[in-house]
């Protein structure tokens, strides 16, 4: 195997396949950063529009509102405390539409506090008074008013969108995005070179011949296989954690940032930490039998990517389908954790690796 | 000469419905060198696949001193000198060399004798693609020759050879005629090969004949294969 991997090292050096990975993974790293650095100043601004849109034409009601008397008649006393909710509400909106213009998220999220605030101010005098200007109904303000303050308690900034900055988010979101099996199997595809340059041509007949077991090559090709990954994916969040610390967001999250009342950032990177290995080992039997069992390289590609998209976004048994708690996690991050697909998947990834070793001893080279 | 039992028995196999081999039967029982001849496509390369486990017979059993050869005896006692091809062409000889060493635990000393022998020093460190064909074919013979196994199996060693590559490998095929391994090589050079041995295994129609042919494998050859075919495959022993 000590030798195998030797050869293996050889044989990338010498056709600098290394520079190859660190570039891909440079420019990897480096366009999601990019990608989502545009994405969150698409909602930002969706954001500070939409808060503007309510401020005015919640202004528009306000100005049409006659002066305050110095003494309220008794029956007009819960028609001036929703106006001067109205008017707390018109501030935060306005004041919040700034901080989200300007980027300040620690303003921002106070004023956003402040807007709930008032909303369930309003509510109480006049229900889902507040869903005219801000779309949100009474449910989603109070579970959006426990989660803000819970932010504001703890330093953290609140991140409406799934899209930050913030290098723990942006990492976490990088390695969801890389573990994504329609996407990983285009990453080990490439990175699995080695076995392909082997079993696309005759060399496999020299490797073959110069081991004791075949297995031995099937193992090796998977650490190899595993170690490239690893190289890749501490390039790729290399390269988006700088440019997220150089140019990243003022939003402070912590592992402990709620994503939903089920998942927090923590608990997201440890799930992904446990089904790296696993999904990476899976993927590249299924690369390797690929690459034995069909000769021409597109179709292999096709079939790879059709059956590990197909089995990710089936929409059944998705609690014990690893794939599917990887890939929906990509698109949903409310997806419920199931740590038993690690099981199935663990099973999945050793019979893949028997059926690659009797094709491999069965195989006519 | 060294007493050893090499034997194929009832050996069939097929690519698809082309029959290669039907209950083809060999029996080798000392060391020495041995041709191997036939018409091109007649399944000399198979054969040697077929010994090293790189082809599955669809019957019959190839053993060595009486043990059916698996993997790991491949591994430890047969070594096969085939077409260049199977190279890295990117790596370098020495990358090769070094591999094929290391996993048979090959001494020093012995890797630069052999490089000596086959005198591939000068080009050891250039990559395969830029090596001739007899630099290639010269590399090929070296990588097999290290782990001194004791079956030797060389597929056409002396095709597309300039003349310094003809003689090297011949004197090479001299020197085995007195060592304790068999040697078992296949050629369409018979001139050549008949200066080596005289000891050849025709492949004929879809079974293996062994015979000691003392007018030299030229004229055996035209009876064989240009001429109505007397003998009809079978058994061959020696």
């Amino acid at each position: 195997m000590r030798n195998l991997a030797i050869l293996s090292w050889l044989r990338v050096k010498r056709r600098g396949f290394w520079l190859l990975i660190i570039g891909v993974a440079i420019v990897t790293g480096a366009a999601f950063f990019g990608v989502t650095k545009w994405q969150l100043a698409q909602e930002n601004s969706t954001i500070a529009a939409r808060l503007e849109r309510g401020s005015e034409e919640l202004g528009g009601q306000l100005r049409e509102i006659p002066p305050k008397p110095a003494k309220i008649p008794k029956h007009m006393i819960g028609y001036w405390h929703m106006i001067d909710a109205k008017e707390q509400l018109l501030v935060a909106m306005h004041r919040g539409s700034q901080a989200k213009t300007a980027g300040n998220e620690h303003d921002y999220t106070r004023w956003h506090v402040a807007m709930l605030e008032a909303s369930m101010q309003l509510d109480k005098y006049v229900p889902n008074g507040a869903a005219e200007f801000t779309t949100l109904d009474i449910q989603t303000i109070k579970r959006q008013l426990k989660r803000d303050r819970y932010l504001l308690a703890t330093g953290q900034t609140v991140i409406n969108s799934i899209y930050s900055l913030a290098p723990r988010a942006v990492l976490t979101r990088l390695f969801l995005f890389l573990l994504c099996p329609p996407i990983l199997i285009f990453l080990l595809l490439g990175l699995n070179w080695l076995w392909r340059d082997s079993f696309d041509t005759k060399t496999h007949q020299f490797l073959l011949l110069h081991v004791r077991q075949r297995s031995h090559v099937m193992w090796e090709n998977l650490v190899s296989t595993i170690v490239l990954m690893a190289l890749f994916s501490l390039i790729c969040g290399g390269t988006t954690g700088i440019l997220a610390i150089l140019f990243g967001g003022k939003e402070s999250v912590a592992w402990s940032y709620p994503l939903t009342p089920q998942t927090s950032l923590g608990v997201q990177a440890a799930i992904l930490a446990v089904f790296a290995a696993p999904i990476v080992w899976c993927l590249t039997a299924g690369v390797q039998a690929g690459t034995l069992l069909l000769h021409h390289i597109s179709t292999r590609i096709a079939v790879l990517v059709i059956v590990s998209a197909g089995i990710t976004f089936l929409p059944f048994g998705i609690s014990l389908n690893p794939f599917a708690q990887l890939g929906y996690r990509l698109l949903d991050w409310q997806q419920p954790l199931n740590i038993w697909a690690l099981v199935s998947l663990l099973i999945v990834a050793g019979s893949l690796t028997g059926v690659v070793n009797i094709f491999l001893n069965r195989r006519n080279a | 000469m060294v007493k050893m039992n090499f034997e194929i028995k009832d050996l069939s196999f097929a690519y698809r419905r082309h029959p290669v081999f039907i209950e083809a039967n060999l029996t080798l029982m000392t060391s020495g060198v041995y041709g191997l001849v036939g018409p091109n496509g007649s399944g000399k390369s198979t054969l040697f696949n077929l010994i090293t486990g790189l082809l599955h017979p669809t019957q019959g059993a190839i053993t060595l001193d009486g043990t059916v050869l698996t993997p790991n005896l491949v591994f430890a006692n047969v070594a096969y000198a085939q077409d260049s091809s199977v190279l890295y062409p990117y790596l370098t000889g020495r990358d090769h060399i070094r591999f094929v060493a290391l996993q048979h635990h090959v001494a020093a000393a012995r890797i630069a004798a052999v490089s000596e022998q086959l005198e591939i020093t000068q080009f050891v460190d250039q990559r395969v693609s830029s090596l001739s064909q007899g630099q290639k074919q010269r590399l090929m013979i070296v990588l097999a020759l290290l782990p001194e196994a004791r079956l030797l199996l060389m597929d056409e060693p002396l095709n597309g050879l300039d003349p310094d590559s003809v003689m090297i490998i011949r004197n090479l095929l001299e020197d085995f005629k007195s060592t304790a391994q068999m040697v078992i090589v296949s050629s369409h050079n018979l001139d050549e090969l008949d200066k080596v041995t005289d000891q050849i295994i025709f492949k004929v129609d879809q079974g293996l004949q062994f015979e000691t042919v003392a007018d030299g494998a030229e004229a055996r050859y035209a009876e064989l294969y240009h001429h109505a075919r007397p003998v009809k495959a079978g058994d061959g022993h020696a």
